[in-house]
């Protein structure tokens, strides 16, 4: 007759052989993942195997969570208890939070203050050192030299490109306004203001690079004379170079 | 999310999650810490919470909770250390010598299990896991959520496991 201890003996070699030919127990989360049918059906064959053979594990996965109306039997003073050691617990660590919190910035306002430090020195200290430009384009008007003289191509290096517009002779003019337009799409990109006549015969125009892509343009000077508008010259300007995208 | 909201769940819900590891066999100490690790998680998580049942959140960092502590014991004792038979270590721990049987009993016994377990093994699967789970004394509905069946399936694998082992084992079962 089989008796309890032939059982008790064969239900301990199986899960040793078990366990020794499937491995490690399931992982929390795999259980969790196998709980909501998130498992592929090999891996829930698997873990089904492995809940047999550690049924501790499988006592607890089938445990339910005690239900809203299952009311405990703690009594209100060790929740109390239990509520203050938690929160002495955590404050500190909060507290630690919010420090750690407060330190980092600090750091960051720090490193940006030396940042703008630095930047702000390097403006003031070229503020005060004298530069020497380089040789400015003199354009003159079209028909003068004709299109595509070499003086007529720029190519800005830096922030800004100056050129000297030089009028010639026409500087019996009341005021003058100047226009840059963009020869493909004839887009016109500025328009001053009117502007008093040069004293030396030209206008000193400073223009931003990044206004300024490879590509032909013409500037045209206006003569202003009442509400009479001519105009008097074009110059053309080529455009080439890395700064112009 | 506010610590007044915060400490109302805290003091609703302690005493179910406290049942909860009790009722998986934690001693009473171990199963306060292990719900105050419960709520420490919860507090992690609780901008995901917003107004919703704080329940279904307690319930899952809970078991996830319980199961990590049960494998990682189950790992404990896997990885254990192996002690030689002539390790010093070994005379303390050493059980009692049992009494001598006779070397007929002990050879019909060894007999028996050789039998009982090649019945057991030669079940379908689904019967054999079954049965094994309700030989570590679980019950029907524990051990239709383990394989992920019907409670009526359950007791359908177990009537035909066992009319399959009467039949293996004879009188003896």
């Amino acid at each position: 007759m089989i008796n309890q201890t032939d059982w008790q003996s064969v239900r301990e070699s199986l899960i040793a052989d078990d366990r020794a030919k499937l491995g490690e127990p399931p992982t929390a989360d795999e259980l969790l993942a196998y709980e909501r049918g998130e498992l592929s059906s090999d891996d829930a064959a698997r873990v089904q195997q492995l809940l047999v053979a550690y049924p501790e594990l499988a006592r607890a996965y089938a445990t339910p969570f005690p239900s809203d109306d299952d009311d405990g039997d703690l009594p209100a003073e060790v929740i109390d208890r239990q509520w203050n050691a938690f929160r002495g617990a955590n404050k500190d660590e909060s507290g630690a939070r919010v420090l750690q919190f407060w330190r980092g910035l600090a750091a960051i306002a720090a490193t940006v203050a030396i940042a703008l430090g630095a930047l702000l020195w390097q403006t003031r200290m070229a503020q005060l050192t004298p530069r020497v430009l380089p040789d400015l384009p003199v354009l003159t008007p079209d028909g003068g030299r004709g299109v595509g003289h070499p003086d007529s191509t720029i190519t800005p290096s830096g922030d800004r490109v100056l050129i000297v517009l030089s009028l010639m002779d026409a500087t019996d003019y009341e005021t003058y306004r100047l226009e840059l337009i963009r020869n493909d799409s004839h887009e016109r990109i500025w328009s001053s203001d009117p502007l008093p006549a040069p004293k030396n015969n030209s206008f000193n125009v400073e223009i931003p690079s990044r206004a300024l892509r490879n590509g032909t343009y013409q500037m045209i000077a206006y003569g202003l004379r009442g509400n009479a508008r001519e105009q008097i010259a074009t110059y053309t300007i080529e455009v080439r170079g890395p700064a112009a995208p | 999310m506010s610590d007044d909201r915060f400490e109302s769940i805290y003091r609703t819900h302690y005493a179910r999650v406290w049942r909860y590891f009790r009722k998986n066999n934690i001693a009473d100490d171990e199963a306060h810490d292990l719900s105050q690790d419960t709520f420490k998680r919860l507090l992690e998580r609780m901008n995901q919470i917003r107004n919703d049942d704080p329940g279904p959140f307690l319930s899952t960092i809970a078991k996830s909770i319980l199961l990590n502590r049960i494998r990682a014991r189950q790992t404990q004792k896997r990885s254990a250390r192996m002690v030689d038979i002539d390790d010093p270590d070994l005379i303390f721990s050493e059980p009692a010598a049992p009494a001598e049987r006779d070397y007929a009993d002990r050879e019909t016994e060894e007999a028996q299990q050789r039998r009982l377990r090649a019945a057991i093994e030669s079940l379908p699967p689904g019967q054999q896991e079954a049965q094994r789970l309700q030989l570590e004394g679980l019950q029907y509905d524990e051990v239709a959520k383990i394989l992920g069946i019907s409670i009526d399936a359950v007791k359908s694998r177990l009537r035909d496991a066992k009319r399959y082992l009467r039949e293996q084992l004879g009188e003896q079962s």
